[in-house]
């Protein structure tokens, strides 16, 4: 297979609106400096009786209906306002530029919300109970919808539908668009909301923290891992081909030098096995980018929490660097999981290599492997690449690889 | 408009295998020889209670096709796309080192509601039962490419594009651009979609459903006619299939992919988005309009629908400049499989040298300055032609194939 | 049915199905405009608003008529319509 150089892109803003409320890098930078965990009791705990209790919940100011949300969803109005913020950090907004970006939203559960309460309209009160007005949520691509029309985005737009890795995903299919020339910019959106109905089914199937045995909470790469803890987030990125960002003046926060993503056969909703899981995928993006494995100072993982997951993700890395490991960190311990999270972690990626801060995993008492070094002090040096690493159950995996906004003159286009 | 990349007669892409299952029954050539015959399959809906609602036929599969599909623990969405792509694999001859690095992309939008909706239901119409909730494992489309990705031992990027209408010709594209610039060799696109209570009740109430057969394109005609099914297109780089002597039956040569950003549910009144999609198309296949003779509309009969993209077809073409058909009008809409099952229809119709026909047409729209086939399906020697797809929320991809120079 | 008991479910039905806030829902007068130059509504809100009419009046419209949307131009218009179909109109 002939082998083309990695297409590069450059991260020029972000949006997120999640568990700390709503704002670009800076919001971030913040929570990360912080290192404060958002998961606390749901909201409205008392009356479910069930195991888990935990969740890491949008603030309710957040999110006003104002008088142009009025028919937009909630997962819907948490996508728009994430890529407001992120269009706006980029310098984009009104832009035409921004008329010709593109989309790409990656969300694990969609719009799941609407599709109940339409259901629920009939099952009362039979076909007049219908609403036509949230039919179109129902299908997965209502919030990239929402958000070109909000946004005034006539590029090409995609809706990504996976499992834990959805916002990895968008990144990588985006990444595919500014190789292919379909675009020059392109707006990314990971994003998956909460709510009763898929809270309280997940935790009746034990899917949630404590699955077995032990306190709910959640505590990736732990001994006393039993299990996801649920959050809920829309992040975006604006993504630009180089010379885009470039040729406008554009701030650049950093540098994406290469996207691989794959799967492994894996029984649908199972985590695949450690003789399946593959470093292969993290091999060709260090490949491709042509960074040598020593060269990555740190490595960002889905860090799920359930402990067959969190097995088979370390080993896929440890077998990928052999014995240049990155310093591993994550996420979930301060926003909860949730599908689209993956482009929180791109997000919080950059932010560390721009300003080196990163996520403490400050919870960490007994790592499931003492051949791999965790981030559990504040770190002291920016690292000179990161690794994104994402694991799905059934199999996905995705590596994405950022460099500093330095590193884009460094490299022939 | 941004360069294509230069990807070469090396990562030129070329189908080499196609499966479908469709309301004519399980296999391509049933699906191909039912849409020359012009037959019509909208009939009343089997599959769940239609009372109570003004519309209640579609392009249903019968039950007795799914049963012959076997993995009957399967959900209904999962059943019709392994069969559909384990036919195109075959069909390709692909072999086990093929696809352990395939590329593959699957489209839907439903994915298996039908039965997570067993299980909403029962919940609520059975008080106190406690319905399996194995049901749910199956509900987004995901866990259908994923289960195709298992039985198959696909091991290349994997993707669940989800356009409403437009998903399974979103998935063709993203193949298509994986191997043109050199990331895969080898890729599946397809699309699946089946019945559900949430698509039937949905269009019902935005009251988009013609009660009769749609009649795309006619005067009077009166809203769309669901449906279901699932297609699966094997695409390779032409090096690849050269390589290892696979069949090829059509070029994908190029693919548009634009935004409205206008209205969830309308096309902008001069379909501007459509003209995008399509002029980007022809760009990314070096073709001009005068290169494509057939265009497989997305053509789903809404007074809308029809009109835009009629318009849109003017605008890119001229008037009378192509032929046109609907092939909704004979199996119905299949919201996310319809793209690849309008694809596969096209690569047929480039390999045949025959165009299907758009069924009842008695009347054609006077304002839709185009033959549309009425009827009956016609023989002429096609050497490009184009399937377009115009999504629910204002997603338009439009897909260009070209003959192929040498077929098996 | 007076056209005020109309007006009064019309201005609910806004709030319910449509989701116009109650205040400004409220605030309508009989010859606001509803559509693009007033309140704001679209195609897909007056298909929501048939439906909620439909529940609400126990009445069934056809909207395949010509200028259907033209009775959606006010409440003044709208409710002249439900009046109509009750046969409580001339």
């Amino acid at each position: 297979m002939t082998r083309t150089p990695a297409a590069q892109a450059v991260i020029t803003g972000i949006g997120w609106v999640g568990p700390f409320g709503a704002g670009d890098s800076r919001l971030l930078a913040e929570v990360l400096q912080a290192n404060v965990s958002a998961i606390q009791p749901r909201a409205g705990y008392a009356t479910t009786g069930l195991a888990s209790c935990l969740a890491a919940e949008i603030p309710s100011a957040c999110l006003p209906l104002t008088e142009e949300a009025r028919r937009w969803s909630r997962s819907s109005q948490m996508t728009v306002l994430a890529c407001r913020h992120a269009v706006a950090e980029a310098a984009l907004t009104e832009t035409t530029a921004l008329t010709q970006a593109g989309l790409v939203v990656g969300s694990q559960y969609g719009d799941l919300r609407s599709t109940e309460a339409f259901c629920l309209g009939f099952l009362r009160k039979g076909p007049l109970g219908l609403s036509p007005l949230l039919f179109p949520s129902t299908v997965m691509n209502a919030m990239a919808g929402t958000t070109s029309i909000a946004l005034g985005l006539q590029g090409p737009m995609l809706t990504v539908n996976q499992d834990s890795v959805a916002g990895e995903l968008a990144v990588a299919r985006a990444l595919l668009l500014l190789r292919a020339g379909r675009a020059a910019t392109v707006i990314v959106c990971g994003v998956d909301e909460l709510f009763p109905l898929l809270y309280d089914t997940l935790a009746q199937l034990h899917v949630l923290s404590p699955r077995q045995q032990g306190d709910e909470a959640c505590r990736p790469f732990d001994q006393r891992h039993n299990g996801p803890v649920l959050g809920e987030a829309a992040t975006a990125l604006v993504l630009e081909s180089p010379a885009h960002a470039q040729a406008r003046g554009a701030p650049i926060l950093a540098t994406i030098s290469g996207a691989c993503w794959g799967g492994s056969p894996t029984r649908p909703g199972h985590v695949p096995s450690l003789e399946v899981a593959s470093d292969r995928i993290v091999t060709r993006v260090l490949d491709e980018a042509a960074v040598p494995p020593t060269a990555i100072d740190m490595a960002y993982l889905s860090g799920y929490g359930d402990p067959q997951h969190d097995t088979v993700e370390l080993a896929c890395v440890a077998r990928a660097f052999g014995a240049a490991r990155p310093l591993v960190t994550a996420v979930t311990h301060l926003t909860g999981q949730s599908g689209g999270l993956g482009a929180l972690r791109v997000a919080a990626a950059a932010v560390t290599l721009q300003q080196g801060i990163s996520p403490v995993l400050d919870y960490l008492q007994q790592p499931i492997r003492t051949d791999i070094r965790f981030v559990t002090q504040p770190v002291s040096a920016r690292p000179r690449h990161i690794l994104v690493h994402g694991l799905a159950l059934g199999g996905v995996q995705t590596a994405i690889l950022l460099s500093p906004a330095s590193h884009v003159d460094a490299t022939a286009m | 408009m941004s360069e294509r990349h230069a990807g070469g007669e090396a990562h030129r892409v070329v189908v080499t295998g196609m499966g479908v299952v469709s309301p004519y029954g399980r296999g391509c050539a049933r699906y191909w020889a039912g849409l020359i015959r012009g037959q019509c399959c909208l009939q009343p809906i089997r599959l769940f209670p239609t009372a109570g609602f003004r519309a209640g036929i579609a392009g249903e599969v019968d039950a007795q096709t799914v049963h012959a599909l076997g993995a009957a623990q399967q959900s209904r969405a999962t059943r019709f796309l392994l069969a559909a792509a384990r036919e195109a694999v075959c069909q390709a001859r692909l072999t086990t080192p093929d696809l352990a690095t395939a590329a593959v992309s699957i489209g839907g939008a439903g994915g298996g509601m039908l039965e997570a909706e067993d299980w909403f239901w029962a919940r609520h119409q059975q008080p106190g039962s406690r319905p399996r909730a194995v049901a749910l494992r199956t509900m987004l489309p995901t866990n259908q490419t994923d289960a195709l990705a298992f039985h198959l031992g696909l091991g290349g990027p994997r993707e669940t594009p989800v356009l409403a209408c437009s998903s399974s010709a979103a998935a063709i594209a993203t193949i298509a651009d994986l191997i043109e610039t050199g990331v895969a060799d080898v890729g599946l696109a397809g699309g699946v979609d089946t019945l559900t209570r949430l698509c039937f009740m949905g269009f019902n109430a935005l009251k988009l459903l013609d009660p009769q057969p749609c009649r795309p394109f006619a005067r009077d005609r009166r809203g769309m006619s669901l449906g279901e099914g699932a297609a699966v297109l094997v695409l390779e780089s032409w090096q690849h299939a050269m390589a290892r002597g696979a069949p090829q039956y059509a070029y994908v040569a190029g693919c548009g992919l634009s935004s409205d950003a206008f209205h969830p549910t309308a096309p902008p009144p001069e379909a501007e988005g459509a003209v995008r999609a399509m002029r980007e198309a022809l760009h990314r296949a070096r073709m001009t309009p005068a290169d494509i003779t057939y265009v497989n509309a997305h053509g789903t009969g809404t007074v809308q629908n029809d009109r835009a993209e009629a318009m849109a077809l003017v605008e890119v073409f001229g008037a009378g400049q192509v032929l046109v058909s609907s092939t909704k009008s004979l199996i119905g809409h299949a919201m996310g499989a319809a793209g690849a099952l309008e694809a596969v229809a096209t690569v047929c119709a480039l390999e045949a040298g025959r165009v299907p026909p758009t069924a009842n047409l008695v009347e054609p729209d006077p304002a839709i300055p185009f033959d549309c086939i009425p009827q009956q399906a016609r023989s002429l020697t096609l050497h490009g032609a184009m399937s377009n797809s115009f999504g629910f929320g204002g997603q338009n991809v439009s897909l260009v194939f070209q003959r192929a120079a040498r077929v098996e | 049915m007076t056209q005020t008991e109309v007006i009064s479910s019309l201005k609910r039905l806004l709030s319910e199905r449509v989701r116009v806030p109650i205040p400004r829902a409220q605030a309508l007068d009989l010859d606001t405009p509803l559509l693009k130059d007033g309140l704001g509504l679209d195609s897909l809100d007056c298909v929501e608003l048939t439906l909620g009419m439909e529940e609400e009046f126990g009445l069934v419209f056809d909207e395949s008529e010509d200028d259907w949307m033209q009775h959606f131009a006010c409440l003044d218009t709208l409710s002249r319509l439900v009046l109509h179909a009750k046969g409580e109109l001339a």
